[in-house]
């Protein structure tokens, strides 16, 4: 729900989007991710005027402290963590004094009157309005009862005709399709769908949200963005570390959990995507889960012919011999002594890759390549449009097979950017052909740094605005097209290692890709 | 000569010739090929960008060196083709010279050079007159071509053949001892060539931040409510601002945000007091506005003072709020009382845009800014009841 009442002076093409007021509480305020992303990235904004007077934050966790100290933990960390650390001093003094602290059990509901009754006082003392975001920044299986006890306190509605309570909930959101719609029922039960903000980082980043403007801001793109013209796609996001210390989590989840479910699945929706009625978030949002419909539904017989897995032995890693992945368990075992221990032959993919069919008229035929992968030789997050072949050869002195076929990359992560590769004459007597880039990056054009991802999120959240949020249908769906290839992963033992840390991946995603169309390969990003 | 200095930026300049396109073509080809040659023995990665066309006027010959620096920070964020044009119409010399220069800034990312040129272009004498149609084939096609206009606009050459190329011009109101005279001018520009040209004063974008901060204040419902009340306005300024002692531009400007924004319609009621204080009565509805702009000699390290004073229908609440930029501190400081929120003082933090900032800014626009464009038609309708 928004203001009816709109202020005249702020509708302006110089000012920057500005938060109206609000609170907003984080639950798991001593995690990591408040420490290193949240925290930060409300700090960047308060020091670039976008978060309004009337603001203020609230920590909750178990740890008993009282704010002084809370501000205090959070000068340390930010400290540490926010790009250029704290700055002007004056600066962040004015901005602790915003930050609040209450601790408690998330399942005690006392500790939520007394939530209530700062969140009460800070309207009054720090003009909050009435606003409310709860963001949930806690382990999974804390969700449903912060959900239920955000309810039962009457926390989950707003107090006044012209305020909002919007709650965001951090990914995973689910483990598989079942648990998905567990998770969406009981947050449903408390909130309404347009309060929920399901937050996936990869939407936050610039490039991404440039695929929207890319495609539909240029007329020379979409009239080609079809199967007229496009052999193929492939959506890369490749890591070169390996598990390291989050063995425990990716022992647990794996690649197409981790990154495919969700924020590749997002990148692919973009990519896919019909042009939206408007840029209205439903609008955008509606498109988004219609291609996600039109997704072929394989079956579980089917798995072999739309995935395949893998996870890394032993290489080498930035000029350094590094572990395979389960010597890498062995190692954090051994080190944890008394502690958690975990499968030492675990069956966890470290790379997955998927191939999407898309049944409807712009793409029918086209496959979508999807792949993710620790321990590759490189960090490069990219999806590239292989656009078919010329359809009669007329250069004979260049061999077919050496005129590649155009090519369109939209780097995400690093050197942010788009490049169009085409075939050119060699300067010379001769018709020789060869391939040269039509480059664009963002660091070369525009000299600035673009928003952290949490920074812009929040922001949007503040504002009212879901767009680059995950609604409930489409996380569910993502569950529904891969729950088959994670059951058959689960119950298969699999030939694990089956790639060498360091290289592209296994050999059958080589083969995999090739399969039935030779003259389509892997990119090597 | 190739030159760096301490900001990781290289400029690479050709000596002064007599203005050919030719030679001035040939000059960037070896421009470049140097570079090349220099980033291939330093194993350095250089690239050459260009988003638009940036041309520079400068009437004053002595300032030309002082823009160097804004030149190198606006072409780091933004790199385009820099042609800074400067003239002497009053020699008796007929004298038009060009040299080409690079600019290389390694970016704040990826730890590559991006380079710019710059083409510097000196008319002497009748040479003023053919300074326009000269740089016209110099711009880059098919990109935006901004104008920085470091004068007075006036209407003839080279400021009228310069206007017929620009997408967008850039002035800056505060350059005028007349800013009324300067402010008038404008809005009769902005309006007559509205189809071809976009202005920009960039003595508007110095308002911004305030701006924002007063719209920020009215995010808040409770205070949003009294907005409609609004009955006076009284903006204090340094009475040294201008000659005679009429407002500010910053002021005037202001002026029209608050008349375009809140629809306030202007009443022939214009006084002019012995402090050299205007009042300005408006109306939105029955509802009366005075505003009142006064030079004040008790402003202390205050560029700009606001009192908003609002009165609820029963004409004894009032809620006032007062705002003031601070120079010294670099802040803005704000102390509001209403019936519901007692005095409260907040200080938020005012960075002073550089010149290089201010241009950026104005760079990022594409096609018109109608808030401006309209505070400025409303401030032109006061100053012609002035």
């Amino acid at each position: 729900m928004t203001s009816e009442m709109e202020n005249p002076l702020r509708e302006e093409m110089r000012m920057e989007r500005k938060a109206p007021p609000c609170a907003i509480v984080i639950f798991g305020a001593s995690g990591d991710l408040n420490k290193r992303k949240l925290t930060p990235a409300l700090y960047s904004l308060y020091q670039q005027h976008l978060l309004s007077n009337g603001f203020a934050m609230v920590g909750f966790t178990r740890t008993k402290m009282d704010h002084q100290t809370f501000r205090t933990l959070m000068t340390e960390t930010t400290k540490e963590f926010a790009e250029g650390g704290i700055g002007d001093t004056a600066v962040w003094e004015s901005f602790s004094q915003k930050l609040f602290y209450v601790s408690g059990d998330p399942n005690d509901p006392k500790a939520y009157q007394e939530l209530k009754e700062l969140l009460n006082n800070l309207d009054r003392e720090q003009g909050t309005a009435c606003n409310r975001v709860f963001y949930l920044s806690t382990p999974p299986e804390l969700y449903t009862p912060i959900v239920k006890q955000l309810g039962a306190a009457g926390m989950n509605r707003a107090s006044t005709p012209d305020s909002w309570v919007r709650i965001i909930i951090e990914k995973p959101f689910g483990y598989d399709l079942p648990s998905a719609l567990k998770l969406n029922g009981d947050v449903g039960q408390i909130f309404e769908e347009d309060q929920v903000y399901r937050i996936d980082h990869y939407l936050g980043k610039e490039t991404v949200q440039n695929i929207l403007v890319f495609r539909f801001a240029n007329g020379i793109f979409e009239p080609i963005w079809n199967r007229n013209f496009i052999d193929h796609v492939q959506i890369t996001a490749a890591e070169s570390v390996g598990a390291g210390d989050r063995v425990g989590y990716y022992e647990a989840s794996g690649a197409l959990r981790d990154m495919i479910q969700n924020h590749l699945m997002q990148v692919f929706s973009l990519v896919a995507m019909e042009p939206p009625v408007s840029l209205d978030a439903n609008a955008i949002r509606d498109e988004k889960q219609k291609v996600m419909m039109a997704v072929y539904p394989f079956t579980h017989q089917e798995v072999p012919r739309f995935a395949v897995r893998g996870q890394y032995g032993a290489g080498a890693s930035n000029g350094k011999p590094v572990l395979g992945f389960r010597e890498e368990i062995k190692a954090f075992n051994a080190k944890s002594k008394g502690g958690r221990h975990y499968n030492e032959e675990s069956d966890a993919p470290t790379y997955a890759m998927v191939r999407l069919m898309v049944n409807n008229w712009r793409w029918a035929g086209v496959p979508f390549f999807i792949r993710s992968g620790k321990r590759m030789p490189k960090r490069v997050s990219e999806v590239a449009i292989q656009f078919k072949r010329v359809p009669h050869l007329l250069f004979k002195q260049t061999k077919a097979d050496r005129i590649e076929p155009n090519s369109l990359v939209i780097r995400i992560q690093p050197d942010e950017g788009i490049t169009l590769k085409f075939g050119a004459k060699m300067p010379g007597q001769a018709v020789h052909i060869r391939e040269v880039n039509m480059d664009f990056q963002y660091g070369q054009q525009f000299g600035r740094h673009s928003p952290e991802a949490y920074e812009r999120l929040l922001l949007d959240c503040m504002l009212g605005d879901p767009t680059l949020f995950a609604r409930r249908d489409m996380v569910e769906k993502g569950w529904e097209l891969l729950g088959p290839v994670l059951d058959i992963w689960s119950e298969q033992k699999a030939n694990f290692p089956n790639y060498e840390a360091g290289s592209w991946g296994p050999i059958e995603a080589d083969e995999f890709i090739a399969h039935g169309a030779p003259h389509r390969r892997w990119r090597k990003p | 000569m190739i030159t760096s200095d301490a900001a990781n930026t290289e400029i690479i300049d050709q000596i002064m010739k007599p203005f050919d396109l030719r030679t001035i073509e040939k000059d960037l080809r070896e421009l470049w090929k140097q570079k090349e040659d220099a980033a291939e023995e330093n194993k350095v990665t250089s690239t050459r960008a260009c988003v638009s066309n940036l041309l520079i006027y400068e009437d004053q010959e002595d300032e030309i060196n002082t823009l160097t620096e804004t030149i190198i920070d606006v072409t780091k964020h933004h790199p385009c083709r820099v042609i800074v044009m400067s003239s002497k119409a009053n020699s008796l010399e007929d004298k038009l010279e060009a040299g080409v220069s690079a600019i290389c800034s390694f970016t704040i990312s990826q730890g590559k050079q991006i380079c710019s040129e710059q083409i510097m272009v000196k008319a002497e004498g009748s040479a003023v007159k053919r300074l326009s149609a000269s740089v016209m084939p110099l711009l880059v096609s098919d990109l935006p071509v901004n104008l920085w206009w470091r004068g007075v606009p006036v209407d003839t050459q080279p400021f009228s053949g310069l206007l017929g190329c620009a997408n967008r011009v850039i002035l800056d109101s505060s350059y005028s001892t007349r800013p009324t005279a300067f402010l008038s001018v404008l809005a009769t520009l902005a309006r007559q060539r509205f189809k071809e040209v976009a202005f920009s004063d960039i003595n508007w974008s110095r308002l911004t931040q305030l701006r924002s901060h007063i719209a920020g204040l009215f995010d808040v419902p409770d205070l949003l409510a009294y907005l409609k009340d609004l009955s006076k306005v009284t903006i204090e300024f340094p009475s040294s601002t201008t000659d005679q002692d009429l407002p500010a531009p910053q002021a005037m400007l202001l002026v029209g945000w608050f008349m375009s924004r809140l629809n306030w319609g202007l009443t022939e009621d214009i006084l002019r007091s012995r402090t050299g204080a205007t009042i300005l009565k408006f109306l939105r509805g029955e509802h009366e506005i005075t505003v009142e702009m006064t030079p004040s000699t008790k402003l202390e390290n205050q560029d700009l003072k606001l009192t908003l004073t609002m009165a609820d229908n029963t004409g004894w609440q009032e809620a006032r709020i007062v705002i003031m930029r601070n120079y010294a501190y670099n802040a803005i400081e704000t102390k509001l009382e209403t019936p519901t929120i007692c005095w409260l003082k907040d200080v938020a933090r005012y960075e002073m845009p550089t010149e290089s900032e201010l241009i950026l800014s104005e760079l990022e626009i594409l096609g018109h800014d109608v808030i401006y464009e309209n505070a400025l038609e409303c401030t032109a309708q006061i100053i012609e009841k002035m």
